[in-house]
């Protein structure tokens, strides 16, 4: 059982720092408004490059996981959610807050985060060695149309608009290519010299989340937060026992989570949303839903937490995230030479080991310190939004340029960031083009090499349509792509109904 | 024509350039996926100008915002001049300034009180101290030096 021969690795005192400081820092980051879980691990990968591989991901992976939690601190006390997954948690946490109840809130977010999370991460456990052999049985075809589901479904359900997340999924494909040719080795697309090494995988996430919430933030600079309420007393040994008796919204929760997670770009906000709906439907009071009921922080602060584990079985696999934030991380695997696939389980075991064990760990952290410091979130919150504005420029440029020392990358960063930036405000979302571009690589040298295969023997269209996986990856983009194109139809017909 | 219109319009032009910077090289193989990738983009921007004419409205957060030109330019003047001198001046300094002056100019007002000021600076100074400490002692990660730091 490598899980348990590794865990010792966590409890090193580097690891065990790393771990305590990252889970405490995503607490504390993911309870500022703005500040997204996807924004905060990408703005930290570049540090991490001057780390080892293990205490570097265990840094992101704790920020992944508190962040998440963290978040839901600002949606019970001021009604702004601090990550787009902590939305549902403040329907009911917050009208508790109203009534008084504002710690009560907050200890069923961190004991129910603490509980999906666990069966979250014993999911992960249990089903990624599993899928990691299964992978191995992937040939070029297979991996070209993995890495085309990647972009196809976080394009179809991370963004609101089908045809705008595809098409943004196709231009980071493209701007994949800038630089070199991974097969055939000639210069593509030099129209500068800055572009010359291509598009830094690190500088392009910086650039890309980081840049359009700095321009965002300046833009409401003047705006300020919602009222907010202050901590009662609360007995924290009462709130474990509620906790325990609500069977329906923790199962509801934690299932929601770890299935969503599972789905390639998915991420917490649809398993929290998604989870609050059902618990809601199968409540004998629904009635009581958004405006105060337990029930509703319960599910949706398990769910979202219970994703992050499962989000990992496809990204650790087959390169292919099961969130945006994952997506993120895998900019992160990259960085340390990890690439998915069994060898994250054979020739670097110990380090995919210690760093999925250190989430466990982190679950029981994230619990013990969301609780004991929610009272000090209360000041991070109200850090104005032009300080963290300037903070994050001066990060976003500083973790840059420590890539490669490269005054390129800093100029590649801000052209996409401010291109980003307007890209949203036309209803393009950032997610589907960082996908691809890290996923372009791996779809374009599949290609060109089972196109060498295939016109030596069956043809194209035999060797990339036919075989199992294949269909089934196919079906799998076809089913994103339709699905989501019958959503927005259905949606646009109820809206003419009801204007 | 609506906002719909002038973004499929404009991801339809987009496309079209990107296919033409691909078609048009010598090395025709590498070239081979980009091509593939721009045709792809043509006919999805050709569904958006599709969805746009048949009116089919934008919801949540894929619709269209107003840009704040008047609220944002000072940021953009600020991250051009930053990206212009950072190499000349130097990281730490350029960066310090850079924060002072985004944080005044889009404070609660813009006031120039000695007291203000003299806050605004401090915060300045503490936070690329803290930056410095963590990262050029600790991690031990290079930066721009410059002429001054």
């Amino acid at each position: 059982m490598d899980f348990i021969q590794y865990f010792p690795q966590v409890l090193t005192p580097e690891n065990l720092f790393v771990l305590i400081a990252g889970t405490v820092g995503g607490l504390l980051l993911g309870a500022v408004p703005g500040l997204s879980p996807t924004m905060a691990v990408a703005l930290l990968i570049p540090f991490t490059f001057h780390m080892e591989p293990a205490p570097g991901l265990i840094l992101l992976g704790a920020l992944y996981t508190s962040t998440v939690a963290g978040g839901a601190i600002s949606a019970i006390l001021i009604n702004i959610p601090g990550a787009p997954a902590n939305v549902a948690t403040g329907l009911d946490g917050h009208p508790m807050a109203r009534q008084g109840r504002a710690k009560e809130a907050l200890h069923y977010c961190f004991i129910s985060s603490f509980i999906g999370g666990v069966i979250g991460i014993v999911v992960l456990i249990l089903f990624t060695p599993l899928l990691a052999e299964l992978a191995l049985r992937f040939g070029f075809s297979e991996m070209f149309w993995i890495a085309i589901l990647g972009v196809t479904v976080i394009g179809t359900l991370a963004s609101g608009s089908v045809l705008k997340g595809l098409f943004a999924g196709v231009v980071g494909l493209w701007l994949s290519t800038i630089g070199y040719s991974p097969v055939l080795g000639e210069a593509r697309f030099h129209f500068s010299e800055h572009l010359t090494g291509g598009i830094n995988i690190v500088a392009a996430l910086i650039g890309l989340f980081a840049i359009p919430q700095v321009l965002s933030m300046l833009e409401n600079a003047g705006a300020t937060g919602g009222q907010m309420y202050a901590l009662e007393k609360h007995s924290l040994w009462a709130s474990i026992k509620t906790t325990l008796k609500r069977v329906r919204a923790l199962t509801v929760g934690t299932v929601t989570g770890a299935i969503v997670g599972i789905v390639p770009g998915a991420g917490g906000q649809i398993a929290a949303l998604l989870a609050y709906d059902q618990t809601r439907k199968l409540s004998p009071h629904p009635e009581r839903f958004g405006k105060g009921d337990p029930d509703g922080v319960i599910c949706a602060e398990s769910a979202n937490n219970a994703m992050v584990g499962p989000s990992l079985i496809p990204l650790l696999t087959l390169s292919v995230p099961g969130s945006p934030t994952a997506a993120v991380l895998l900019g992160g695997l990259l960085i340390h030479g990890l690439f998915p696939g069994q060898d994250l389980f054979t020739i670097h075991a110990k380090v995919t080991w210690t760093f999925i064990d250190s989430l466990l760990l982190g679950q029981l952290l994230m619990l013990i310190f969301g609780l004991y410091i929610s009272g000090f979130a209360r000041f991070v919150m109200r850090v104005p939004n032009y300080f963290m504005a300037a903070a994050i420029t001066v990060l976003a440029v500083f973790g840059t340029y420590s890539i490669q020392n490269s005054y390129s990358d800093v100029l590649v960063m801000m052209v996409l960031g401010i291109s980003m930036y307007f890209g949203g405000k036309f209803g393009f979302s950032p997610a589907p083009v960082v996908l691809g571009i890290i996923l372009g690589p791996i779809a374009e040298t599949n290609y060109l090499q089972g196109k060498l295969i295939a016109e030596s023997s069956d043809g194209l269209v035999p060797y990339f349509f036919t075989g199992t996986i294949n269909l089934i990856v196919i079906s799998l983009c076809v089913i994103s792509i339709g699905y989501s194109i019958y959503s927005e139809l259905k949606a646009s017909w109820r809206r003419r109904q009801a204007a | 024509m609506s906002r719909s219109h002038l973004t499929a319009g404009g991801a339809l032009l987009l496309a079209v350039v990107l296919y033409i910077s691909a078609a048009t090289q010598e090395a025709e193989a590498a070239y081979q996926f980009p091509r593939l990738l721009a045709i792809c983009m043509i006919i999805i921007a050709l569904g958006m100008l599709i969805a746009a004419w048949r009116r089919m409205p934008e919801g949540g957060h894929t619709a269209a915002t107003n840009i704040s030109w008047d609220k944002l330019w000072p940021a953009f003047a600020v991250l051009v001049i930053y990206l212009g001198i950072m190499e000349f001046v130097g990281f730490y300094i350029s960066s310090l300034v850079v924060f002072f002056v985004l944080s005044t100019l889009y404070g609660p007002r813009l006031d120039l009180a000695p007291a203000r000021l003299t806050r605004l600076v401090g915060t300045a100074l503490a936070f690329m101290g803290v930056l410095y400490v963590i990262f050029a002692v600790f991690l031990r990660v290079q930066t721009p030096r410059g002429l001054l730091f």
